[in-house]
């Protein structure tokens, strides 16, 4: 079935599971508001969250299966929107599960917390769905401010608090780039729309257009702070450090997947004809996400600091694939996001459920001989960091995601062999630090002065296994999931392909 | 071929056949019974005896710094012991020398046979094949004729004398069975190198005896003196040794063939005269100067008068010295056809005897006086068949052989009856100095009337034997100056003709000082004042007649042994004998030699010949008269009393300070640039501290700033699921291992229930015997893949899980499966934590392993490339030693860097080959027949490849992971690094590089820089290996430079050199494999692997020791065992692309003797000097169970390596056409 946009009864329905998650959380908002705050009505809250997580990805699930599309409109109704939202869902899901056993032990009793988290998940889905710069404004509003609010939500922390201020600012500061960007695509094009604006450039002839060209420099560099990018990746490992860590797993994982998937389907679908203008740039910014996130992260200590710039690493990544600018880029993007987002989800996880209360015990070194006091979070860390190095089998999906990403940029229509070279190369220097936390794990003797872990919470657990599991089966057998992520493009990207050639 | 048949077809109707000369195999097989029944016997009394260590420990402790066993000669037991002979001392008397005289006894019938039949062509037993690789065909064969005759005689007659005397000699020593047990492998090596029908069983010989005088020169090897001068003589022959494989290969890549009928009959094709010729037999002739003792290698032969008397007369006189004039006689069709090769041999000769002569003059321990004097005497031989009197050099051999041992075995119970005087009195003089001596004729009347006879024998007085064999080279010598193919030649500008003047000249003036110097040595030790003391004098006696019965035959011999070959003159004036018997005898063998050599001779004159004569028997009698008349051995002081030399006589007393030379000039320099330069700098200083951990450092310092089985082929292999068995059997066995219940103390430590160590070991003996079953199912003329299978994996990216077994990858499997059950029995006891995690992760990285040797898919390929990977970072870093971190990581990086470039290189190559639906395809079968793609991407991919492979080889200088990985891990990951997984690379160049670029690979520059990457590898990894203070770093350098060996021979690219490449990687993995867990076994006991912690241990774990001893000469390639099988496969057939390179390469082989033996020395040997050794368990039950497979192992592939090299064949040689016909277009271009 095809929704016809222009009808505002067709259009809600069309944003169908957005409209679930919001109307659900408000909903929530109010039942947690209901009552007192304390530590049992704050789980129940979680799982009420979680359910509704669950509600709204059967939907997505539905909607896909369905096949539904439509006509040009504000926002898109395709594989690729279904795809990323369930990627979201689940990173929400792993989230809030993780935030059940953490916030009890950090004495944060507000229920509202995982309700922030489905807001700002439907956030995510409208970005993922936006075909309009104006919804792009308005899906990254919403998710950014509901971020704004979890990273300073351990009010009693300083580093919280501290963090809470600088993810403020720079989210502050980036907006006004994305929005000065928005208003100069529009005033060269004089549409806000993705298609429209294609069409204009291809009509108008507006190649070579400056002003056009310098609203794709700051809508670059706006999302590239949303993402993390090198060089606007300075304000990613301080936030990353004070946010409450399922915050953290958040934000590493659903946070930069949605502003990717938003910055996919504006540059595969606004700007396919620019080819030429914005491959140069994004190729740099690429290449030196990767080098700069990698180089840097070999010398962290704390074990967040490490996955924040392991996640900007990611991010250049990630850019590799938006070089190749192809749709086979395209499903490399999406499995890609997907093993990322398992794996950063369980590291974030393990972290949790060796952290102890007020944040402590975040220093790589004082996983010591984990292994011989918990073997199993030490395996899953093992598995959740060889997966984010790209280690076949025993890093499972990880090592699937990279040879997609490498298959796409060699089989690019300008084959990415140099990028390539930099991704296989700064994949080497990642193993460095992934390495060093799996080494001090198992090599190093346990201090004698080390205590126990706390015993790890029943939901944590569930976020470490179903996320390992997931990792090692996909690891195994990746052909389905590969299927499904070559379904997953935007409609327009096969263009860029001709074009290009 | 049609020659080999032509051969077989004449022995069928040979006169010998049906006679007891068939019978000729069981001549060597005798003395090697004798040597297992001994040595059996030496082990088991080890335990037993009573040189238990703990009995003579005790008493060692308290008694001072003396090693029980070092005494020198004839005594074993020291200080206030009563003489406890070994417990099975009667059943070795019988045994050691009864298979000699059982074998002398044979050799008498068989030249009876021999004499009786007249056979002109030689008698060739063949009973196996020993390496057919293609167009090389090397048979385990034997040659019976005429000559080997004359040698089989002089061994086994020679040699059963010998025997008889050491039972008295040597019947007190603790270690008596050990002494007899050496004794009788000698002469099976020495029976071996004589019957030898081809070069390489010669070769057999050639080192064995080597190796038997290397054990027996150190045999009493708890005094560094004795083990030093042990390995000297190994070393220095080596360097001789290397002469004659060059030679052997020259002779390969030239006529093809290398056995002596084949080789005789194709010399024809060589042009007489031609450089080739000349080259060939200066190699050869390289050969011959080390084994025999002359200019320049003569050095060790004097030092070789540490072992045991009886030991220097059979071996250091009478036998394996004078193999080289052997080795000369029996390759006369080459030397008659080069006269300056025969000239220099002659002059070397000529130099040789004077020189040693003058030496002879100052020596004053009576055995070095004769060690001179045999090297002088080799040098008439040489004399003799450098000139090309073959029957005269080898008349020579004969009554030589004869008077020296009589000299040797006579100044053994000189020395015997000294050391028995001193040792009554405790007094510390020494026994062997003649200044000591004195007046002993009235104590060994019956050694000095025999000796006295020797002395004139060898001085050359008429009608001893000396005088006629002597006699008859200098007069072969002047007869072809009168006129010859030698004569008419021109050596280095010089005339031949007045060449050979000169050496007559030299010949006699060293005829001169003979007699000056041996009348010295009679007059100082039997006339004159007794200089023993008064004390001692009383306790000199006479030897008993068990040793003085051998005397009297050999006088016997000595006197008359000159009627073997009387001279035509002489017989024409008195009616002696028959003539010219022996001449008569070799006709058949060298007679044609002779010819070419004397075309065109004169006949000398009788007068001049009668003159000849006289002057000879005038010199002698001059020297001896003279010698009597000038010293004076009344006046001789004692040796305590002696003042040092000085002037041309001090240098002539200090051997002309060659020595002194050789080692400031060679052995130092070589030394401190290994370890100053190559080891620290380079490796720890360049690759390591700059490149390495600069880059690392430089990294951080940046950022401080900032499923569905769908074959068709299911079926037609009977053995279709044994392939993915083999996957899956350790994984599963993994998972089982992980389910088993711990049984573990919280925290951590403590041992674990050993289930898991039975489970794991179950394991891999069920993946052996599936793996067996492959071997068994396996088709040789089969060059595709067997059992294959093919399923998909990840079909919307075009890959397949498709395993298939060839040739190569069915050896590299077996040697997988082989070598991980005895890791685990390696870890047995040393492994005691986290048990069950251990041996999962052996049972995962087996499955990596066998994955990368199956798979025909290179995604498939990558993925199990990676997936080895972990397990072992994990064993290292967790297992291993102090350093295990750094080790681990820099083994994972260093190693995970090349394989993901190679990962780019492998999408891209799939992507090349994509399918009509524009899937990339990885299957392996299908890149190769792609082809087609520019050459400058593939020189991009080949590199990518290459790396990869290069970092596991490694290659220098990708190599500095390897030596701290291999000294973290644990034993079992040390193993299985050396063992399989540095196979990987050069599997990986055979499977992937060498035919998917062969293009690239090819490319003349690119070949040539790797080839000189392998020759670097080579060598440099010995010169570093020599230097370690470290003995599992040393065997870890030791791989670099065995894996070059494999480089080279892939590169090289010849249907052998390929093989043996092969070869040489299943060699390496089973002998380094046990050098690792021997490693591992003492370490477990000490705690230490630093070399300089052990020392004479061999007296301790003697087991040990003889295993240790073993698996290193396997690992330096001493024929017989595997090592040598592979390297002389990788060197012949290199030899025929790169000759230059290959005769490089070849000086491996000395360096590998180099450090392995200096190594060996160290910790077996030396005085046991650290109180720490002196208890130390010898091998339990399990270790000798692990090793034992090891050992069979390693002479098997020696031995009978036909069915490994067979089922290799077609893939190697599938690999050479492939390479070749794709890379010719590269090659012809530029030329080789």
């Amino acid at each position: 079935m095809q929704f016809d946009l222009s009808m505002p009864a067709q259009l809600t329905s069309a944003l169908g599971p957005d409209l679930l998650l919001m109307g659900g959380a408000m909903l929530l908002l109010l039942w947690s508001g209901w009552r007192r705050e304390s530590d049992e009505h704050q789980r129940s809250v979680g799982i009420l969250s979680m359910a509704l997580c669950m509600f709204t990805m059967v939907a997505v699930g539905y909607y896909a299966y369905q096949g539904y599309t439509a006509s040009n409109g504000v926002i898109a109704v395709d594989n690729f929107r279904w795809a990323a939202d369930e990627i979201f869902l689940i990173a929400t899901l792993g989230t809030i599960a993780m935030s059940l056993d953490y916030n009890t032990r950090e004495g944060i009793t507000p229920g509202e917390s995982h309700v922030l988290l489905l807001l700002s998940t439907s956030g995510m889905m409208i970005l993922a769905a936006a075909r309009d710069l104006i919804i792009v404004f308005l899906g990254i509003e919403l998710m950014s401010i509901a971020a704004y609010v979890l990273v300073g939500l351990n009010r009693r922390r300083e580093r919280s608090a501290e963090g809470a201020i600088k993810y403020f600012l720079l989210g502050a500061f980036s907006t006004a780039f994305l929005l000065y960007g928005i208003a100069l695509v529009y005033g060269a094009t004089g549409a806000t729309n993705f298609l429209a604006i294609k069409a204009n450039i291809v009509s108008f002839k507006l190649e070579h257009s400056g002003l056009l060209l310098v609203g794709i420099a700051l809508l670059l560099v706006g999302f590239g702070f949303k993402i993390a990018a090198a060089p606007f990746h300075m304000w990613a490992p301080d936030v990353y450090e004070g946010a409450p860590t399922p915050t953290t797993a958040y934000m590493a994982a659903a946070v930069k997947a949605a502003s990717f998937a938003a910055l996919f389907r504006l540059w595969l679908e606004a700007f396919p004809t620019l080819l030429s203008t914005w491959h140069e740039a994004v190729w740099w910014l690429a290449a030196l996400t990767m080098i700069v996130g990698n180089l840097v992260a070999l010398s962290q200590k704390n074990i967040k600091r490490l996955l924040a710039y392991s996640s900007i690493a990611h991010a250049g990544y990630i850019l590799v694939a938006l070089v190749v600018g192809t749709s086979l880029g395209s499903s490399a993007f999406m499995f890609y996001l997907f093993a990322y987002t398992m794996a950063t989800l369980g590291a974030f996880a393990v972290v949790v459920a060796l952290g102890r209360r007020g944040e402590d015990y975040m220093n790589v070194e004082e996983y010591a001989g984990l292994w011989s006091v918990r073997p199993g979070l030490a395996v899953a860390m093992t598995v959740f960091m060889l997966a984010l190095l790209g280690f076949p089998i025993f890093g499972g999906i990880g090592f699937f995601a990279k040879w997609y990403i490498l298959q796409a940029a060699l089989q690019a229509p300008f084959p990415q062999t140099k990028l390539a070279v930099i991704l296989v190369i700064t994949s080497v220097i990642s193993a460095g630090y992934y390495l060093y936390v799996v080494m001090v794990m198992f090599m190093k003797p346990r201090a004698s002065s080390a205590v126990l872990p706390d015993r790890t919470g029943g939901w944590t657990h569930a976020v470490i296994w179903g996320s390992a599991a997931v990792i090692l089966i996909f690891g195994l057998f990746p052909d389905a999931l590969v299927s499904l992520t070559q379904r997953s493009t935007p409609a327009v990207s096969k263009e860029v392909a001709l074009r290009s050639r | 071929m049609l020659l080999q048949t032509a051969v077989s077809a004449a022995s069928q109707v040979h006169p010998l056949f049906g006679t007891i000369a068939e019978w000729v195999w069981l001549l060597p097989i005798l003395p090697l019974a004798g040597f297992v029944i001994n040595g059996l016997l030496s082990l088991a009394g080890a335990h037993f005896g009573p040189t238990d260590p703990n009995s003579a420990d005790s008493h060692h402790a308290d008694s001072g710094d003396e090693p029980v066993v070092s005494h020198g000669e004839g005594e074993g037991s020291g200080g206030d012991h009563a003489v406890k002979r070994h417990r099975f001392a009667g059943v070795v008397s019988v045994v050691g020398p009864g298979v000699l005289i059982l074998s002398f006894l044979l050799a008498v019938g068989i030249w009876q046979a021999m004499a009786s039949a007249q056979a002109a062509a030689p008698l060739v037993q063949r009973y196996f094949s020993w390496m057919p690789v293609g167009d090389l065909q090397i048979d385990a064969a034997f040659q019976l004729d005429q000559l080997s005759m004359v040698m089989i005689l002089v061994i086994t007659g020679v040699g059963a004398l010998i025997h008889v005397f050491s039972v008295g000699y040597m019947r007190d020593d603790p270690s008596y069975p050990r002494y007899f047990s050496y004794l009788n492998l000698f002469v099976f090596f020495m029976l071996v190198l004589v019957l030898g029908a081809n070069y390489p069983v010669l070769f057999v010989g050639w080192e064995g005896v080597g190796l038997c005088s290397y054990l027996l020169i150190g045999f009493w090897f708890n005094d560094k003196v004795n083990a030093d001068a042990g390995k000297k003589a190994f070393i220095v022959n080596r360097v001789g040794d290397f002469g004659l494989l060059i030679a052997m290969f020259m002779l390969f890549a030239n006529i093809g063939v290398l056995d002596f009928i084949g080789v005789s009959a194709k010399a024809g094709d060589l042009v007489a005269g031609s450089p080739l010729v000349t080259a060939i037999c200066l190699f050869m002739f390289l050969g011959c100067t080390g084994k025999s003792a002359q200019i320049p290698l003569y050095i060790w032969l004097p030092d070789a008068m540490a072992g045991p008397t009886p030991v220097s007369a059979l071996i250091h006189a009478a036998t394996m010295v004078t193999a080289g004039v052997y080795l000369i006689a029996r390759s006369a069709f080459l030397f008659s056809l080069s006269p300056v090769a025969s000239l220099t041999v002659a002059v070397v000769g000529a130099v040789t005897a004077i020189f040693a002569a003058t030496i002879g003059l100052k020596q004053w321990d009576i055995k070095k006086v004769l060690a001179y004097s045999t090297i002088s005497q080799l040098g008439y031989m040489f004399i003799g068949v450098g000139v090309g009197a073959y029957v005269s050099g080898m008349f020579h051999l004969v009554t030589h052989a004869f008077f020296k041992a009589l000299l040797f075995l006579g100044s053994g119970s000189v020395i015997q009856a000294m050391h028995t005087a001193y040792h009554e009195t405790h007094s510390g003089e020494d026994a062997q100095d003649m200044r000591n001596m004195g007046g002993l004729k009235r104590y060994l009347p019956v050694t000095c009337v025999l000796m006295w006879i020797a002395t004139l024998a060898i001085s050359g007085i008429p009608p001893l034997s000396g005088f006629f064999s002597k006699d008859e080279i200098l007069a072969s010598v002047f007869a072809r100056a009168q006129g010859s193919t030698l004569a008419s030649a021109n050596w280095l500008g010089v005339p031949g003709g007045t060449l050979l003047y000169i050496i007559y000249a030299i010949g006699l003036a060293a005829a001169f000082l003979t007699a000056i110097y041996m009348t010295r040595m009679m007059l100082y030790t039997f006339h004159g004042p007794v200089r023993t003391g008064t004390e001692e004098e009383k306790s000199l006696h006479e030897a008993p007649w068990i040793m003085t019965g051998p005397l009297v035959i050999l006088g016997i011999l000595t006197v008359f042994g000159g009627w073997l070959n009387l001279p035509e003159l002489l017989t024409d004036i008195v009616p002696l004998g028959p003539r010219e018997l022996l001449a008569h005898w070799l006709d058949p063998v060298v007679g044609e030699s002779t010819a070419r050599i004397t075309a065109g001779a004169a006949h000398v004159p009788a007068t001049t010949e009668q003159a000849l004569i006289g002057a000879a028997v005038v010199i002698a009698v001059a020297g001896i008269v003279l010698a009597m008349a000038l010293l004076k051995p009344d006046r001789l002081p004692r040796k305590r009393d002696a003042v040092p030399e000085h002037g041309f006589e001090g240098v002539v007393a200090n051997k002309y300070y060659v020595d002194e030379a050789i080692d400031r000039v060679i052995v130092e320099p070589t030394y401190e640039v290994s370890r100053n330069f190559l080891w620290r700098f380079i490796d720890n200083g360049l690759i390591d501290g700059l490149l390495v951990n600069g880059s690392a450092a430089l990294a951080r310092g940046f950022g401080w700033l900032g499923s569905r089985l769908q074959t068709g082929n299911v079926g037609i292999y009977a053995w279709v699921l044994v392939l993915p068995a083999l996957l899956a059997i350790p994984l599963i066995g993994a998972v089982i291992l992980l389910l088993l219940p711990v049984r573990e103390p919280a925290g951590g430590e403590g041992i674990e229930t050993p289930a898991a160590r039975h489970v794991a070991l179950w394991l891999f003996v069920l993946e052996f015997v599936v793996s067996i079953g492959l071997w068994w199912s396996f088709n040789p003329s089969d060059n595709g893949w067997q059992a294959p299978i093919d399923t998909a994996w990840i079909p919307t990216w075009g890959v397949r899980f498709t395993l298939g077994v060839d040739g190569i990858a069915l050896m590299m499997v077996l040697l997988t499966t082989f070598i991980m059950p005895l890791s685990v029995l390696g870890s047995w006891t040393s492994i005691r934590t986290k048990t069950r995690s251990y041996y999962a992760l052996l049972l995962i990285l087996t499955t990596g392993m066998l994955g990368v040797f199956l798979a025909r898919d290179l995604f498939l390929f990558y993925v199990m490339w990676e997936v080895m990977l972990i397990p072992m970072y994990f064993i290292i870093g967790i297992w291993g030693g102090e350093r295990r971190i750094y080790a681990s990581i820099k083994f994972f990086i260093y190693t995970f860097l090349p394989s993901l470039l190679m990962l780019v290189a492998i999408i891209y190559l799939g992507l090349h080959v994509r399918t009509a639906i524009g899937t990339p395809d990885f299957s392996y079968d299908h890149l190769l027949a792609a082809g087609g793609m520019p050459a400058r991407t593939a020189l991009w991919l080949f590199a990518a490849f290459f790396l990869a492979f290069a970092v596991k080889v490694p290659i220098f200088p990708f190599h500095t992971w390897l030596p701290d990985a291999h000294v973290e891990a644990p034993t079992a990951g040390s193993v299985i690094l050396a063992g399989i997984m540095l196979k990987m690379g050069t599997f990986g160049f055979m499977r992937f590089a060498l035919p998917l670029f062969p293009g690239a690979a090819m490319n003349p520059t690119i070949r040539m820089i790797i080839l000189i990457l392998a020759l670097i590898g080579i060598i440099y990894g010995a010169l570093v290996a020599m230097v370690q203070p470290d003995f599992k770093k040393l065997v870890a350098y030791s791989s670099v430079s065995h894996l070059g060996f494999v480089m080279l021979g892939i590169f090289a690219l010849t249907l052998q050199s390929v093989q043996g490449a092969l070869m040489v990687m299943i060699n390496h993995g089973i002998s380094t494999g046990a050098l690792f867990l021997l490693v591992g076994i003492i370490y477990e006991r000490r705690h230490s692997r630093l070399i300089d912690s052990y020392g004479g241990i061999a007296r301790v774990v003697p087991m040990f020791a003889a295993i240790l001893t073993f698996v290193s000469l396997s690992s330096i390639g001493l024929p017989g065992t595997n090592g040598f099988v592979g390297e002389f496969l990788v060197l012949i057939g290199s030899f025929r692309t790169y000759p230059v390179l290959t005769i490089i390469a070849t000086t491996g082989v000395i360096f590998a003797a180099v450090y392995l033996l200096w190594a060996l020395q160290r910790i077996l040997f030396n005085p046991l000097d650290k109180r720490e050794n002196e208890h130390l368990p010898d091998l339990n039950k399990r270790e000798l169970a692990l090793l034992v497979p090891l050992i069979a192992a390693i002479i098997w592939l020696g031995v009978y390596p036909a069915p490994v090299l067979r089922r290799m064949e077609g893939s190697a040689q599938l690999l050479v056409d492939r390479v070749e016909r794709a890379g010719s277009l590269t090659v012809s271009e530029a030329g080789r």
